[in-house]
């Protein structure tokens, strides 16, 4: 694979992948603190 | 009165929001897309998830939460008395839709059951699919066509997976959609990491990572791949189905709209990504050349799912367990997303005051009668997708002038940032909403404008082409039978489905 193929492929994954897990942690977070509330 | 039904949850509603965007689409669209039109159709698609289907996703949420109807009675609620038949065209519309789901469904059965046979065929000495493929190369396009035209088996499927889906909403929310989700995404999930591990081992099969995510820079000049990309973002996430309004309207009072909108969506891209990952290092890999890759994810969803891919695994070592796993979860992904698309109707009929026991038979037999012609012949399946899949296109557009005449900054303020775990923009909320009026006009405009037909109007005698599956003449018909009905029963709609308090 090309650098440039490999930079899209970690730019894109990271957005789409990582955006999913980011928000997913941040649900996960909010629901610890209202179980604790 | 009874207590109305909610998710336990907010777990249970981002579930459902996911088994409804995750579907067949994810797995024989998306892939075929990536590959023809690399990175650069995959950066439009992401500018459009935040364009044009994270912006109607949060309207939608926000308005099945508010009104908690199904959804005609939610529509006319938000949008006033005299648009009813706007919120019954988009209902009508997305049933459209479902009752030939129902039978795409029934295909990825009928091929997860071909491919077990074509699994164990060797064990029973007899031919494996391979074999089959060197003594007839027609073997798979004749299963096909088997499959797709007047095949009772079909239809005999189609019938049980609607009758199953049926009986688990008839269990109710919780027990019902919520626990089939569970059970259901996870699995696909798994699935889909299994066939990417694959699939990226093949030899060659960095080819189609390399095919999927070039960017030629050319391409953002074409303004076909820009299409792709917008038309792949709106059917894939369901923005504008009025699928998202049913769901929400079993949301919790308090439950948050932007955060799990935003979850949803990006879980419905990132099933796709990893359907590419699998579909395409496959294909490219099991191809004689780059070339007859290329020529393979042109010859559309169907083809390609169900004749190429069957052929590609045919020869590789463990082919046939790939090809199974790769149909259960073709299966579950359909399955997931007819789901909702029957409890909209559902919803609905539960509007009128009949219980959901008892809507339970009225939508086995609305599904079985619409849905026959489409499970019976391809023509029919494919006119009904042409007419309801563009369809989409106007349902959006409906919502978005429900959030216009209602007002946007107030719709965002009122709505959408209301117990909100985090928030967007309201520039940005209220940016999407008027250039996504202009996208969803041009958009309509640009599929008509194709040329899928010979005679899109009129056919060769002058006469009104509506019986061709891929003309204008039948899309205009269609639509403006239902906005005329809806149009006439615009006070009876009302009355029945928002007004119920008056009844």
């Amino acid at each position: 694979m090309s650098t440039i193929s490999i930079i899209s492929m970690i730019v894109i994954l990271t957005t789409i992948m990582g955006g999913f897990v980011y928000f997913l942690s941040i649900a996960i977070r909010k629901e610890k603190e209202k179980a604790q509330e | 009165m009874s207590k109305p039904e909610q998710f336990s949850n907010r777990w249970g509603i981002i579930l459902a929001s996911l088994g409804m965007a995750i579907g067949a689409g994810n797995l024989w669209r998306f892939p075929r897309l990536a590959g023809q039109y690399g990175g650069t159709f995959i950066l439009l698609w992401i500018l459009f998830l935040f364009i044009w289907s994270i912006p109607l996703l949060l309207a939608e949420f926000s308005i099945g939460k508010k009104f908690k109807n199904g959804v005609i009675g939610s529509y006319a609620q938000i949008a006033g008395k005299q648009y009813t038949w706007l919120g019954f065209f988009i209902t009508i519309c997305t049933l459209g839709i479902a009752f030939y789901y129902s039978v795409v469904t029934s295909w990825a059965l009928q091929y997860l059951g071909f491919a077990v046979v074509n699994a164990l065929d060797p064990i029973f000495s007899e031919p494996t699919l391979a074999e089959k493929l060197t003594a007839n190369p027609m073997h798979l396009d004749q299963y096909w066509d088997f499959v797709a035209n007047g095949n009772w088996l079909t239809i005999a499927l189609y019938i049980l997976v609607t009758i199953v889906g049926v009986f688990m909403l008839s269990r109710g929310i919780k027990r019902g959609l919520e626990k089939a989700n569970r059970i259901l995404i996870p699995s696909l999930f798994i699935l889909l990491i299994i066939i990417t591990f694959i699939a990226l081992n093949m030899e060659n099969g960095f080819k189609g990572l390399e095919y999927m995510f070039t960017i030629n820079w050319s391409h953002f000049r074409n303004p076909t791949v820009w299409i792709e990309a917008l038309s792949q973002s709106a059917w894939s996430t369901g923005a504008g189905w009025g699928l998202m309004m049913t769901i929400s309207a079993y949301s919790r009072d308090n439950e948050d709209v932007t955060l799990n909108t935003f979850i949803g969506a990006f879980g419905n891209n990132t099933a796709s990504l990893m359907a590419g990952m699998a579909v395409l290092p496959a294909v490219f890999a099991l191809s004689a050349s780059s070339e007859e890759a290329i020529t393979y994810l042109q010859a559309g969803n169907q083809a390609l799912t169900f004749t190429v891919i069957p052929k590609l695994f045919a020869y590789i070592p463990g082919g046939s367990l790939l090809s199974i796993v790769f149909f259960l979860a073709l299966f579950l992904a359909a399955f997931s997303s007819l789901l909702p698309m029957i409890e909209l109707f559902t919803k609905n009929l539960m509007d009128l005051g009949i219980s959901r026991k008892k809507s339970a038979i009225r939508v086995i037999l609305f599904f079985i009668i619409f849905g026959l012609p489409s499970a019976y012949s391809l023509d029919y399946f494919s006119n009904q997708d042409w007419v309801w899949g563009i369809g989409l296109i106007l349902t959006g557009l409906f919502i978005l002038l429900a959030v216009a005449k209602y007002g946007i900054t107030k719709f965002k303020t009122e709505l959408i940032d209301a117990d909100a775990d985090f928030k967007v923009s309201t520039t940005y909320f209220r940016v999407c909403i008027i250039a996504n009026l202009i996208i969803g006009v041009f958009l309509i405009y640009w599929w008509m404008s194709q040329g899928y037909s010979t005679n899109p109007w009129f056919d060769d005698n002058g006469l009104w082409n509506v019986f061709d599956v891929y003309s204008n003449a039948s899309i205009v018909t269609q639509w403006g039978l239902v906005l005329l009905i809806g149009f006439l029963l615009n006070k009876y709609l009302y009355d029945k489905f928002a007004n119920k308090e008056e009844l």
